[in-house]
């Protein structure tokens, strides 16, 4: 079996099945952290499909540097805040600005929906490490690799965000009672 | 402590309901991308043999210039400057002088210092040419 350097040196030489295959293998999680930082599944496959066009430019990818995944991961946490910097204010969850596929699959489940809602509005800081600790289900320390900041860093943020969301839901909770 | 772990337990449910993976088509618009840019770019083979080709090109452009007489060079005890670039394949058996009157640029184009005269001024030289036609050298004569 190649490893992922290999695989990634065939498929900058033209081998399709090289780069399909290291597809294959990273996408989810691309597109998976994409999607909790945008919201919009449309714009978590374009980041995809940005981030695998530009692990095939000349200097991209360094296996001394760390793994491809963090690698990728943060190549889309690059391009998230590019694309969104102006945007990020606007994310701040009002339901219209999901993506109305995610409406759709969560509409049964409110809960998980106001949920939802409640982490876009997060601030993108406290975003990351929930998607990455919360919703990928990374260890602090893939997460902080991943975000290239401390430890400890992760672990304020994160309690931070929780205590955020659990505030969120409260206040949902005594809404609907 | 307990509101953390249901909090958890509720992210992970929503993890689970929201989509997984990217849709394939945003496999086959890679796939696309990845070919248009594969097959944009030349074989690196023909980039190699269009640099060995400027290589020679180089090499023997400096190796003609090096092989050429230099101006300087004395043809014989006579005076004569061998004319550059005059070299002939035919081996010298005869020779004849040709006496010619030409202007002081073109005596220099030849390689043989010019006094200083004016510039449409003709001086007269001799030109020493092979049985073949071809002129080996010239001499300054006035």
């Amino acid at each position: 079996m190649k490893s992922e350097f290999e695989l990634l040196k065939l498929a900058k030489k033209g081998n399709e099945a090289a780069f399909l295959k290291l597809y294959h293998r990273h996408q989810g999680p691309v597109f998976r952290f994409a999607l909790h930082m945008s919201g919009q599944v449309e714009t978590a496959e374009e980041i995809v499909q940005d981030v695998f066009l530009a692990l095939l430019s000349a200097n991209g990818f360094d296996a001394a540097s760390g793994s491809l995944q963090g690698y990728l991961i943060g190549a889309a946490r690059n391009m998230l805040r590019s694309r969104m910097r102006h945007a990020w204010r606007f994310m701040e969850a009002e339901p219209a600005t999901l993506g109305c596929e995610l409406l759709d699959a969560l509409s049964k489940e409110q809960e998980l929906h106001d949920l939802r809602v409640a982490i876009l509005s997060l601030p993108p800081n406290y975003r990351e490490v929930v998607a990455l600790c919360d919703l990928e289900g990374l260890d602090y320390a893939q997460a902080a690799t991943h975000l290239g900041c401390p430890l400890g860093t992760v672990r304020s943020r994160l309690h931070r965000a929780r205590a955020i969301l659990a505030a969120k839901m409260q206040k949902r909770v005594g809404c609907t009672a | 402590m307990n509101e953390d772990i249901d909090l958890i337990d509720k992210m992970r449910r929503l993890a689970s309901a929201l989509p997984r993976e990217a849709s394939p088509r945003v496999e086959q618009r890679l796939s696309a991308a990845f070919r248009a840019r594969h097959s944009r770019k030349a074989p690196i083979w023909l980039y190699a043999a269009a640099a060995c080709a400027l290589l020679l090109l180089g090499l023997s452009f400096i190796y003609k210039r090096q092989s050429a007489p230099p101006a300087d060079f004395v043809y014989n005890a006579s005076g004569f400057v061998a004319l550059p670039y005059s070299q002939s394949g035919v081996p010298v058996e005869s020779l004849v002088v040709i006496r010619v009157a030409v202007t002081p640029s073109q005596l220099s184009s030849m390689g043989v210092a010019v006094p200083a005269v004016a510039s449409s001024a003709r001086v007269k030289a001799d030109v020493l040419v092979g049985q073949d036609g071809v002129a080996r050298a010239v001499r300054l004569v006035e």
